[in-house]
């Protein structure tokens, strides 16, 4: 069976092109008074196209830039540089009619949702003031609205005045996605969506998300650092490292033969709960700091694997097979 | 096959920890037995409030007022208990049984140097020197895997890494050579990778140092892969117990079969996950009988009454349930 990509090559729906986002830099030296210039790499040039219909799913770890790189798709963040597109058009000035379209329907999930919410705020106002701001529909609607939505995410209507401390860490998050949906997106941007609840609640938010799916012909941009539930989720697995885009591929293809060595550790740190007679020896070290990433490739100080032109050449992202890439010095042909 | 135990160090017996509070009297763990030998890994198993957590805190001691701890026995290395009181528990805690928290904001402490804590740590037990205490922690340090042991002894742990600080706290817990180590979620929200290098390690050096770990997680992989006996446990109480092939691979309780039965790793793509109804009772009113009888897919009358830890298989596999999916022995 070969491992085509199980999605249409229909235009993409959204796409960042080439997007780099650095933060600190020069206004926060100018208001900390430092004279260095010290700015964090968070994201260095990444092209991501997401279809309609499809689930991609960023991984990586701390300070890998997936959280970055869903606020940039969403619009929350404004890159540095690169251009970021919505159903093909541009979308530049934030006060556009294009950004404003690309405002509603991108929509995004927040991890901790203890955090995520206002605590000050009933379930009725989170969920149903931004339709109202936004004239989706009219104030007097609002009751029946949002009881639309607490229903489409499995969530009692009859706690809609509640707060959001009454509520457990599941409900909590299904209030978080019934927000977004509110809005009638097209996207949604999950964001650690499952982060801090147990695992046999997971297992029903997982089922809701992909009902949702296929009720609302949803697109997902997944980001989480649990490769079980990415694996279960996406068409497509996009893994970060140090604010680069590692490897992509299909999802069965990445998970059968990770081609990238942090892939490959990664993929190993996952799996059924079964015991095992041999643990394959871990990564050592840790994720570099944004500040100050590696020269060459950045993941070289931890790899296995590693030659002197790690040290010195950053890699470049290549196609190594149909709707596969990788950036790692081992597929150079010289 | 006969049951394995290896040189026990910690037998514990009918733990029981009780808040009294306006609403009851709320039993936060009741009826928790175990034994672990010198070497060996016990993995806690469960979800949020099932009272993993306070299991190892009751034997350190850091149950604080008006909790009640209490046993029917417990003998560390062949010596009995008299009882589970703070000051009986304060001369064993951080000497012979060692906390490893997974918060970090719990260890290695926030204020003053890391080399402080850990000198002040070797002394309050030891009447050594700065230095001969120094020398222990620098050991210490280098035992936890830590490559550069005076550079960390100098820093605060705050300008540590989240994997550096883990082993920082890891190396106060080795350095009273403790003969138990309490290790309490050591890997929450650390990354995969760097988690299971720090689980990796942790099992080879209690193997060799022969000492054991009581090792609370929410993982049921990562106990699948380190631990060497799994205890499962649901609203305070233990409902099965075995080695982690038996209790994992073969389980009899209902409740670790739906556990293993929510994780997306154990179905194919968006294959429909099994989900468990309901949520973990409040533990002020518990149902009568078994706590899990409300979610299980099996109760019947019979489970008004909360059955005693039995038996299954051929191993030491028990379980505490009037209708296990396994035969009982």
């Amino acid at each position: 069976m070969a491992t085509n990509v199980p999605v249409s090559n229909s235009d993409p729906l959204v796409e960042l092109r080439g997007v780099s986002k650095r933060s600190g830099g020069r206004l926060a030296s100018a208001l900390l008074r430092i004279t260095r210039t010290e700015a964090a790499q968070a994201v260095d040039h990444v092209d991501l196209a997401v279809a309609a219909g499809e689930v991609v799913a960023l991984v990586g770890e701390s300070a890998s830039g997936t959280s970055t790189v869903g606020r940039l798709i969403t619009g929350l963040l404004a890159p540095s540089a690169g251009d970021r597109y919505f159903a093909g058009e541009r979308v530049t000035n934030p006060r556009s009619a294009a950004a404003r379209r690309a405002q509603l329907a991108l929509q995004m999930l927040f991890p901790a949702p203890s955090a995520a919410l206002d605590p000050r705020r009933r379930v009725i106002d989170i969920v149903g003031d931004a339709a109202v701001a936004h004239r989706l529909i009219g104030p007097r609607q609002r009751v029946e609205y949002v009881g639309l939505m607490l229903n489409r995410v499995g969530f009692d209507p009859l706690l809609m005045r509640a707060y959001p401390h009454q509520l457990s860490p599941g409900q909590r998050v299904r209030i978080g996605i019934a927000r977004a949906l509110a809005l009638r997106p097209r996207v949604l941007v999950c964001d650690e969506p499952l982060s801090g609840v147990d695992v046999s609640v997971q297992a029903g938010l997982l089922n809701l998300l992909v009902d949702l799916r296929a009720a609302l012909d949803l697109t997902y941009v997944f980001i989480s650092r649990d490769l079980d539930a990415v694996r279960w989720i996406a068409d497509r697995v996009v893994v970060m490292y140090s604010g680069r885009v590692i490897e992509s591929a299909a999802t069965e293809a990445l998970f059968a033969q990770p081609n990238h060595p942090y892939t490959q550790a990664l993929v190993a740190c996952s799996g059924r709960a079964v015991p095992r007679k041999r643990i394959r020896a871990p990564l050592t070290g840790e994720a570099p700091s944004p500040l100050a990433p590696p020269r060459g490739c950045a993941f070289h100080p931890r790899c296995p694997v590693a030659m002197p032109r790690c040290r010195e050449v950053t890699p470049a992202l290549v196609e190594i097979g149909p709707r596969r890439h990788s950036a790692c010095h081992l597929n150079d042909r010289d | 096959m006969t049951v394995r135990l290896p040189d026990p160090i910690l037998h514990v017996e009918g733990l029981r920890v009780s808040f009294p509070t306006r609403a009851g009297v709320v039993k936060a763990v009741e009826d928790v037995s175990f034994t672990l030998g010198r070497g060996e890994v016990l993995a806690l198993v469960g979800e949020s409030a099932a009272g993993k957590s306070i299991i190892g805190r009751a034997l350190l001691g850091l149950v604080d007022q008006p909790g009640e701890v209490a046993a029917d026995r417990v003998v560390l290395d062949g010596v009995a208990l008299p009882a589970l009181t703070p000051t009986v528990l304060q001369r064993l805690r951080g000497n012979r049984i060692a906390l490893l928290s997974g918060d970090p904001s719990d260890a290695p402490g926030t204020t003053g140097r890391v080399g402080d804590h850990m000198i002040g740590a070797i002394r309050a037990h030891d009447d050594v020197s700065r230095d001969s205490a120094r020398a222990r922690a620098r050991a210490g340090l280098t035992r936890a895997g830590i490559t550069d042991p005076d550079g960390v002894l100098a820093a605060y742990a705050h300008r540590l890494s989240p994997g550096l600080r883990r082993r920082v706290a890891l190396a106060m817990a080795l350095v009273n050579d403790p003969d138990v180590i309490v290790a309490d979620e050591p890997t929450a929200a650390l990354d995969a990778t760097v988690a299971v290098r720090l689980l990796h390690e942790l099992r080879t050096l209690v193997r060799e140092a022969r000492i054991a770990l009581l090792w609370s997680t929410r993982d049921l992989a990562q106990a699948a892969w380190f631990a060497d006996r799994v205890c499962v446990l649901y609203a305070g109480r233990s409902v099965e117990h075995g080695t982690s092939e038996e209790v994992l691979v073969h389980p009899a309780h209902p409740y670790t079969q739906a556990l293993l039965d929510s994780l997306p790793a154990h179905y194919g793509h968006r294959q429909r996950l099994r989900v468990i109804p309901g949520t973990m009772p409040a533990r002020a009113d518990l149902p009568d009988g078994c706590s899990f009888r409300d979610r299980c897919a099996f109760a019947d009358d019979a489970c008004r009454v909360v059955p005693p830890l039995s038996r299954v298989g051929e191993g030491g596999q028990s379980v505490r349930c009037v209708h296990p999916l396994l035969s009982l022995y």
